[in-house]
């Protein structure tokens, strides 16, 4: 359940990069606050993304 | 250190022994995990700089579009119909059956030469990544025809990451490629972020109705920059038939395609190529013509998206180069015996050195056409075995069965095809494929008298 969890939230993490980036090509955000949620973005899709690889593999181990 | 041959190809086949049987049914892999391999493998840091390159060549945004879709189209049906084929009625790695083929010491040859050209690429990625951390301390990123290494720290950037990416591969292979798997979707969501991002600069409007004006004028607008070949639409469709011609035409994508259930997965490469080789190519030339078509691409991906982007050219550079100097060091181990830190620290210290040369980085097109072209002879031969031979009644696998440790034919086939496609007064973009046809023939004709000799063995053996 929490692997599933956390592998949506990556995808949404990386969804919302880039409605972001088309809400600023929009010109919905000004560049310096797009930037700086882009990159909080980003570490939020690295956090749940590497988050969930862990646990995968560490499940798949426990099996085998 | 100890040359002899049956050492080394004792410790090749030890390499490999675990793939040395056909893979059974049971180990088949579903469709998308093919979907999913090719499109992680072809997004990475060698995009940022390709599809750049083609905007500096001065390609004409139609002769891109179209090129690009058709020599993509073109690499997708040789992994369907040559590659796939092939790995799915052998089930075996090209290693293992090239060496029924051409014998254990052309393997040695084969592996030899594939470790030297992965440690040039891994180079020209440290390069890449380069151009990013150098943004922190204002670093001069070498000119489009510098061969040697402009600037000292240029040389100490280079030289600290491709430590630093060395040290980490001596590490922890398994572990950082499975970084590499979650950072691939990233690294391809920032080339669209990046390049949307950067259109509203060259002045596309947000209902994106003048960005085909935009794109014809600033972005593909058939003008060269200052001594860059002009490039048209056969450059770009030959490029991109080639891009991956080892994987497909030279077949070393067998390794991969011997877990697919039918050889129509070879179709399944174009997720891989109309991702990475189409969507990506383009985004990193609409980045690159915003920062005034310099090659930068740690500068374009900052210019566009921050420290994220700068982050982005790093992580793809290292995602790149961590398993090319893996497949490097085992490359090389079979040759020295060496533990793999040991041996996969000295390939990462000459492709530390190599990374300092921008020559390998600002010339990675013309490299990448080499690269194929070198091991292109020995993906004629397997074919012209696999296909031609029982069609034409010549003997297979003579190599095996005669217990040769060198084919020489294969070796003559591999070297004069090289010379056949290097004497060609055409474009290196196109010497591959009159070699390929050249490498067939030749292979072909100097087998043709096997026919009678297999024949009279036979006749030998029952009398």
């Amino acid at each position: 359940m929490l692997i599933k969890f956390s592998r949506m939230f990556s995808v949404a993490a990386l969804i919302a990069c880039l409605a972001l980036s088309w809400w600023h090509f929009k010109g919905g955000i000004e560049t310096t606050s797009f930037k700086q949620w882009f990159l909080v973005l980003s570490i939020v899709y690295f956090a749940a993304a590497v988050f969930s690889v862990r646990k995968r593999s560490k499940n798949k181990t426990l099996l085998s | 250190m100890s040359f002899d041959l049956s050492g080394m190809t004792a410790r090749l086949d030890k390499l490999y022994e675990f793939d040395r049987q056909p893979v059974t049914p049971d180990k088949f892999k579903k469709g998308a995990l093919f979907a999913g391999v090719f499109a992680g493998e072809h997004v990475a840091a060698t995009e940022f700089v390709i599809g750049a390159f083609f905007v500096l060549h001065g390609i004409k945004a139609s002769d891109l579009i179209f090129g690009l879709l058709i020599g993509n189209m073109l690499a997708v049906l040789s992994w369907a119909f040559i590659c796939a084929p092939i790995a799915v009625d052998t089930r075996l790695t090209l290693y293992w059956y090239l060496r029924k083929i051409a014998g254990p010491g052309v393997m040695v040859i084969y592996n030899l030469a594939n470790a030297f050209l992965y440690c040039i690429l891994a180079g020209a990625m440290i390069s890449v990544s380069a151009t990013a951390v150098g943004l922190a301390f204002g670093m001069k990123v070498p000119g489009l025809n510098d061969i040697w290494p402009a600037n000292a720290l240029w040389v100490v950037v280079c030289l600290a990451l491709g430590l630093l990416f060395t040290l980490l591969a001596i590490l922890g292979f398994e572990k950082l490629s499975r970084f590499a798997e979650v950072a691939s979707p990233w690294i391809f969501m920032v080339f669209i972020a990046g390049a949307l991002v950067t259109l509203p600069k060259l002045g596309v409007r947000a209902d994106f109705s003048n960005f085909w004006e935009v794109a014809t004028a600033k972005i593909w607008n058939g003008v060269a920059e200052a001594g860059q070949e002009k490039f048209g639409f056969l450059h770009v469709m030959f490029f991109a038939w080639f891009c991956n011609l080892a994987m497909h035409i030279g077949l070393s994508d067998m390794a991969l395609f011997r877990y697919a259930r039918k050889w129509t997965y070879g179709f399944y490469s174009a997720f891989g190529m109309y991702s990475g080789h189409f969507l990506a190519w383009i985004c990193s030339g609409i980045m690159v013509a915003a920062i005034g078509r310099e090659m930068h691409p740690g500068k374009m991906a900052f210019e566009a998206l921050g420290l994220a982007g700068a982050a982005a050219v790093m992580l793809a550079g290292w995602t790149t180069a961590n398993p090319t100097l893996y497949r490097a060091g085992l490359a090389l181990q079979t040759v020295t015996g060496w533990p793999r830190w040991k041996i996969t620290l000295i390939a990462g210290l000459v492709t530390s050195i190599l990374s300092c040369f921008p020559l390998f980085f600002m010339k990675l097109l013309d490299y990448v056409a080499i690269y194929g072209l070198v091991l292109m002879p020995v993906g004629a031969v397997v074919f012209a075995e696999h296909w031609l031979f029982p069609r034409l009644g010549i003997p297979r696998y003579l190599a095996e069965r005669r217990k040769k440790v060198f084919n020489w034919k294969v070796l003559l086939v591999w070297a004069g095809s090289l010379i056949f496609a290097f004497l060609l007064p055409i474009h290196l973009y196109f010497r591959w494929l009159p070699g390929y046809l050249f490498a067939l023939a030749f292979y072909v004709l100097l087998n043709l008298s096997e026919k009678r000799s297999i024949e009279a063995e036979e006749r030998t053996d029952v009398n």
